[in-house]
């Protein structure tokens, strides 16, 4: 019983918490849905609260459409990459007879530490040189990159994990190495794969710094570049500006909201030390 | 390429290159050396020239980074940083901790919903959040000016606008966005703690107090460690909250590395000034780098790669 009450008073401190955290989304979307009017009510809910401000931000922005697909193209493209490259990449480092592994290992673990401001300069070089300005993949590539490496740290623990024997039993059925992979190993590297892909779809569809100097482009440009935009040309119309931050930030939430149980299932399942 | 498993076979095999296993970290190894490696001797070079454009390019040696010394900005953009790291990441981690073991260690049910809505800060974009904490923290009819009056305080704070005040303000901004990251590493830490540990303390008779001390807060090592590392390089990659949310301003009071760069380089098309600040501010990142590792151990990152 006293367990039971101690239960309940813990909940309700988290909740209280969690409401104070919460503020800064609630005020997103409540000011989203209000009239110039009663903008600046100090409450979640005011009179005559109204989608207006959606209706104006689609009508006067057909752009923005175009704006969605363009993160999703980049972000999707992105993840399916990084996903590759990353579970390849842990497969090679735990094979036999691969010279200079561990340094190769710790080369790329050391882009970790690399702050990405430090490389935007040379990035927008390189991308200008290859043509790759207002391109997708001037954005993907470096994504790419600067994603690998934390990619690899998260799968080297699952991989770490992954019984000799297992392998060897493959081998012994006359499993070349490329079934080996796809039929033993990735399987085995699941709940890793999915804590990347979540991680790397986060990161990806949120960049900013990079991608304000690639995209150039209005109608390629990335959802947060948008944002940014936003906040200029409805300087005085916060509420048509909330509702079209609204809009860009619920298809995240509600991403993150669906898988957030495979993704703390792949945090928590054993490998993942920090 | 299927690997011999007669005796002899196997012996011969184990000597040889396996082409294969290289194969698998072609990829990632490729966009290591031209999106990662290249970039960084790129701007070592670039820092060495005058210039805006590849093809217009003056060498100057060294001036680059006589200028950096000279610059009056760099203070403030390193006091910036360092209080940057010496308040976001010991402020995130506390509160990710207790989060973290409120949720996991005193909680029945609703375990998810709580890990998902303190998290959902790190899933919305940065430029989102930056616009949203800017109009809070308004003079006039932002929500923080709101709750002052409303407390019967007549007075006009306007934060970002302040010398002295915007540095915090955006700091705070920071670890509203990334506590939710620290609570998910914490959670994971805790769930790596076995429980066996838990119930010899409680068995000792420990309370609740002595439990986080001497058996969490321990047993957490590596996720400390891991959390501090990318505290310090997420300080040093700050851009979107400051670019928007002042800009550097006023007077370069709110200045970070990545606005610094981005305001040299595209704003003043000073590439070469640009270049050579990225050098710096990369040998920071360098520098702190061993500095942790040196006094507190790599956490889990640097080891894995030994242990396969």
């Amino acid at each position: 019983m006293k367990k039971k009450t101690g239960k309940v008073g813990w909940f309700v401190v988290l909740t209280v918490i969690m409401l104070i955290f919460m503020v800064p989304l609630l005020y997103m979307i409540s000011m989203s849905f209000r009239t110039a009017d009663n903008m600046y009510t100090p409450a979640l809910f005011v009179k005559g609260m109204t989608l207006n401000n959606y209706t104006k931000v689609i009508q006067e922005n057909p752009n923005l459409i175009k704006n969605f697909f363009s993160s999703a193209f980049v972000t999707i493209t992105t993840v399916v990459l990084v996903t590759i490259c990353s579970s390849m990449a842990v497969f090679g480092f735990s094979r036999k007879n691969v010279h200079g592994k561990v340094i190769i290992y710790n080369m790329l673990l050391c882009t970790l530490m690399v702050p990405i401001s430090g490389l935007v300069i040379p990035l927008t070089q390189i991308n200008s040189k290859l043509g790759l300005i207002d391109n997708y993949f001037g954005l993907i590539l470096p994504y790419v990159a600067l994603g690998i490496p934390f990619a690899i740290t998260i799968l080297q623990g699952f991989m770490v994990g992954i019984p000799r024997e297992l392998e060897e039993a493959a081998i012994v059925d006359g499993c070349n190495t490329v079934r080996l992979f796809l039929q033993i190993i990735c399987p085995m590297l699941k709940p890793g794969i999915v804590v990347i892909v979540i991680w790397q779809f986060l990161t990806s569809w949120n960049e900013f710094f990079l991608a304000l100097c690639t995209m150039t482009d209005a109608a390629k440009q990335t959802l947060p570049l948008v944002a940014q935009q936003y906040n200029g040309s409805y300087f005085s119309q916060p509420g048509a500006l909330f509702a079209a931050l609204t809009i860009i930030t619920i298809p995240t939430l509600i991403f993150y909201m669906i898988v957030q149980k495979q993704f703390v299932k792949g945090l928590t399942s054993g490998a993942v030390k920090g | 390429m299927v690997e011999g498993i007669g005796k002899g076979n196997r012996w011969k095999v184990k000597r040889k290159y396996n082409i294969t296993g290289y194969l698998f970290i072609v990829p990632a190894f490729l966009f290591f050396l031209v999106y990662i490696l290249y970039p960084i001797l790129f701007v070592g070079w670039g820092s060495l020239f005058s210039w805006v454009n590849l093809r217009n390019m003056e060498f100057v040696a060294f001036d680059n980074f006589a200028a950096i010394i000279k610059d009056q900005n760099m203070f403030k953009i390193m006091r910036n940083s360092i209080l940057w790291i010496f308040i976001t990441v010991p402020v995130q981690a506390c509160i990710g901790f207790f989060l973290a073991y409120m949720i996991e260690e005193r909680l029945g049910k609703w375990r998810g919903f709580f890990r998902t809505a303190f998290f959902l800060p790190v899933a919305t974009s940065v430029a989102v959040v930056a616009i949203i904490w800017g109009k809070m923290y308004q003079p006039y009819n932002g929500l923080f000016q709101t709750i002052l009056t409303a407390l019967g305080l007549n007075v006009s704070v306007d934060v970002l606008g302040n010398t002295s005040a915007a540095i915090y303000g955006i700091i705070l901004t920071n670890i509203w966005e990334w506590t939710g990251w620290s609570m998910i590493m914490y959670v994971a830490g805790i769930s790596q703690i076995p429980d066996d540990m838990k119930e010899a303390a409680k068995i000792d008779g420990a309370t609740k107090w002595k439990e986080i001390r001497h058996i969490y807060l321990p047993s957490l090592a590596p996720t400390h460690k891991s959390l501090l590392m990318l505290g310090i390089i997420g300080s040093l990659q700050t851009f979107a909250l400051v670019y928007t949310m002042t800009n550097g301003g006023p007077n370069y009071a709110s200045e970070m590395p990545g606005t610094y760069i981005f305001k040299m380089g595209f704003s003043n098309q000073q590439m070469g000034y640009a270049s050579a600040l990225s050098v710096f501010f990369l040998l920071f990142a360098l520098l702190l780098t061993i500095v942790q590792i040196k006094f507190l151990g790599s956490g889990e990152f640097m080891k894995r790669g030994e242990e396969s």
